[in-house]
């Protein structure tokens, strides 16, 4: 894949987005470009904010949130202002989500197959194909039994055959960006190798832009081109997948890749010391710096901004160049 | 298994386990059993980890709702310290019911989305009376959500207001709070990331050791598997087709659906557009008509003519160190 970002525009792009509860800040300015045919994966801290950033994307903040400075922008067209029927006409066919929770997005009154074909219906397929295309769709994210299963209820699926259910909804219009919130967490290793391969394609074929929300730093190696890590409601590190992982240059991804478990390695697991800041409780300076094995002085009163750790690769770090400078875990395995 | 006696040493003994649910009929009049479980035995020791692993839709939830009581099984036993749970008395089993507790795969619909996240943890004390004293129900609350990484503050959110992983903790606080004996994990650090993770499960290694719980722990993350397990059954279509200690079924896996799995699983060293061995293909079949014989031979790479009229034994073949459910697994 050429490193296509400085031509294609962005099908997706957010500068600079904040976004609160009332005064509680939960997202702290985040840029992002999603850009046609790449896949970009967002990692990090549980509660960082991964959810709320692509819920940002699709209109769809819970009650209570609200975007409140940056920029949000769909196939370059402002969001900001945006009416509910502005959105609701892009949901689905320019951008479509994968939700964290599958519950949330089956309605428990109607049968699977029957919510897949209305989204179809509602821009006008018939009745018959309909039907058909979303047993298809079915099928192709691997539900067993596709045609039996079309009229079995959201609470009769399994996790992994709901979540695969979810996927087919979202792929339905052929959306230009897909945002999927841990889409393979519930699914056994194979299916999920099956869907990534599903999803990868495409990306490749139609030229899809995808962003990742992710836990399994194997499953963004599999399929992502660029990473980037969240923590405290910031992207304090980001950059092609290769070097993020190899050479990580914020102390938060080495702690990350260093809590993942290794056969070679038995025993208690390592976990980066400490918790997160609590909710409204940041400290001056650099919100990791309470846990941090690199803290200085000046991580105490200066908030580090992201900045140049190679080409293309960012961290928001006053000493990433001491981070980067020991060899990861990751590497020596390697 | 023919091997499986009832061991006094126990803590869970399922034996011939088969349940499931019942759906309308194919023509739409009566309804049909589908056994999404269909004939499973499996032993909890105390103190110990048993993993199951298998594909989605395999009846792994099934299994655990089956033991925790929420699912009446068809047929066969389930059996929590020395109790038959299917024919004990209500009396009986509440008394058992706080040494068991289960973290469900999916909190959100498991637990009231409204309520609190103190109330949710403490709820449990309200009908085992003895296990806290009320006036130190909120410094419990907060000791338990600390230990699973949550600030303190978090008591008085509502479980809506968290995120994935949030959530996932505090259902884990609150399986916690009973001080059972043994806890179903189900997918219960999968909402994690891999830090908090980490802390987790060092929690639940640690309270092993120091209170002797033991975890059947269901997952599709095999790294974290093969990290806690002391045993681990692969399941495949409502069936254990392999089971062993972590290293025999992660270093000398002896059943193809096994093998499949083992190389399916991501990796931090796989990239993009590498060519990875291709998962497994096929149609999954349905609970509701498994195949003849081998319930995995129309996905078997090795399938032979015996497996379609034969269903292989769950036993130790000529060569083999551990059971396996394939006519050709030496
Ligand atoms: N409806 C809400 N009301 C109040 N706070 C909320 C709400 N939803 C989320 N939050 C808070 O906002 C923060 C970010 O939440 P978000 O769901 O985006 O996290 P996340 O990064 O997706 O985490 P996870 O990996 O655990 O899913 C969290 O601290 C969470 O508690
Ligand atoms: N309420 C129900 N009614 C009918 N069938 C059901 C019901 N719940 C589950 N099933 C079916 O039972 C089978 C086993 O489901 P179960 O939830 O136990 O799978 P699982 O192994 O936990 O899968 P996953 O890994 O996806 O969570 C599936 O075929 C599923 O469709
Ligand atoms: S800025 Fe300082 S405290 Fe923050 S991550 Fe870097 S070294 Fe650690
Ligand atoms: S018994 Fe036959 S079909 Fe079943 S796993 Fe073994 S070789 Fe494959
Ligand atoms: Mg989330
Ligand atoms: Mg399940």
């Amino acid at each position: 894949m050429p490193a296509t970002t400085v031509e294609t525009p962005a099908a997706a792009r957010m500068r600079n987005v904040h976004i609160a509860f009332g005064p509680r800040e939960v997202v702290r300015g985040v840029d992002l470009d999603l850009v046609p045919g790449r896949v970009t994966a967002l990692v990090g801290e549980s509660g960082s904010g991964k959810s709320l950033t692509s819920l940002a994307l699709m209109g769809l903040l819970p009650p209570g949130a609200t975007v409140s400075a940056g920029t949000v922008e769909i196939e370059g067209r402002d969001t900001a202002g945006f009416t509910d029927a502005q959105w609701r006409r892009l949901r689905g066919a320019k951008v479509a989500m994968v939700f964290q929770d599958p519950m949330a997005a089956l309605n428990p009154s109607f049968t699977v197959g029957w919510q897949i074909a209305e989204t179809l219906r509602r821009r006008g397929t018939g009745r018959r194909a309909a039907r058909e295309r979303a047993v298809e769709l079915m099928r192709t994210v691997g539900i067993p039994d596709a045609e039996a299963k079309y009229g079995a209820y959201p609470h009769e699926f399994s996790g992994g055959m709901r979540q695969r259910a979810v996927i087919a909804m979202a792929l339905t219009l052929d959306p230009a960006v897909l945002l999927a919130d841990e889409p393979t967490t519930a699914l056994d290793v194979t299916v999920q190798a099956q869907i990534l391969r599903l999803l990868a394609a495409r990306q490749t074929d139609a030229g899809m832009a995808m962003l990742l929300v992710s836990h399994d730093l194997g499953v963004v190696a599999r399929v992502a081109q660029d990473v980037a890590v969240m923590y405290a409601g910031r992207i304090v590190e980001t950059g092609a997948l290769d070097d993020v992982y190899t050479a990580p240059a914020h102390p938060y991804t080495r702690g990350l890749l260093d809590a993942v478990p290794d056969p070679a390695r038995p025993g208690r697991l390592i976990p980066i010391e400490g918790q997160p800041p609590a909710p409204g409780g940041l400290p001056a300076g650099c919100a990791f710096a309470p846990r941090c094995p690199y803290a200085t002085k000046v991580c105490g009163t200066e908030d580090p901004r992201l900045a140049a750790v190679g080409q293309g690769h960012e961290a928001a770090c006053h000493h990433s160049d001491k981070v980067q400078a020991q060899a990861t875990d990751v590497e020596a395995a390697s | 298994m023919s091997t499986t006696r009832t061991s006094p040493d126990a803590l869970l003994h399922i034996q011939d386990l088969h349940a499931g649910y019942t759906v309308p009929g194919r023509s739409g009049l009566g309804r049909r059993r589908v056994d999404a479980v269909a004939g499973v035995d499996l032993t909890v020791r105390p103190g110990r980890t048993v993993c199951i692993v298998g594909e989605s839709g395999c009846g792994k939830s099934t299994l655990a709702r089956s033991v925790v009581g929420l699912l009446e099984p068809f047929a066969g036993s389930v059996s929590f310290a020395g109790l038959d749970l299917a024919t004990a008395g209500r009396r009986e089993r509440r008394r058992v019911a706080h040494d068991l507790q289960m973290v469900f795969q999916d909190p959100y619909t498991s637990l009231n989305p409204r309520m609190r996240v103190a109330e949710i943890v403490a709820e449990g004390w309200h009908i085992h009376r003895d296990v806290v004293a009320p006036a130190a129900h909120s410094a419990e609350v907060a000791r338990l959500l600390d230990q699973v990484g949550l600030d303190a503050s978090y008591a008085t959110r509502r479980l809506h207001e968290l995120s994935g992983g949030q959530c996932q903790r505090v259902s884990i606080a609150r399986a916690l709070a009973l001080r059972p004996k043994l806890i179903v994990c189900d997918e219960a650090v999968s909402a994690l990331d891999v830090s908090v993770r980490a802390q987790i499960l060092n929690l639940l290694a640690d309270l092993q050791r120091e209170l002797g719980i033991a975890y059947l722990f269901i997952s599709h993350d095999l790294d974290v598997v093969r990290h806690i397990a002391d045993e681990v059954a692969v399941m495949y279509l409502g069936t254990i087709v392999e089971r062993g200690t972590a290293a025999q079924v992660f270093e000398s896996p002896r059943h193809p659906y096994t093998q499949a799995l083992l190389k399916a699983a991501p990796s931090v060293h796989d990239r993009p557009g590498a060519a990875k061995d291709l998962p497994l293909t096929g149609e999954v079949p349905s609970p509701s008509s498994p195949p003849t014989g081998c319930r995995f031979r129309t996905r078997c790479p090795l399938a032979a003519d015996i497996c379609a009229s034969e269903a292989p034994e769950l036993r130790v073949r000529d060569g083999g160190d551990h059971p396996a459910a394939c006519h050709f697994a030496g």
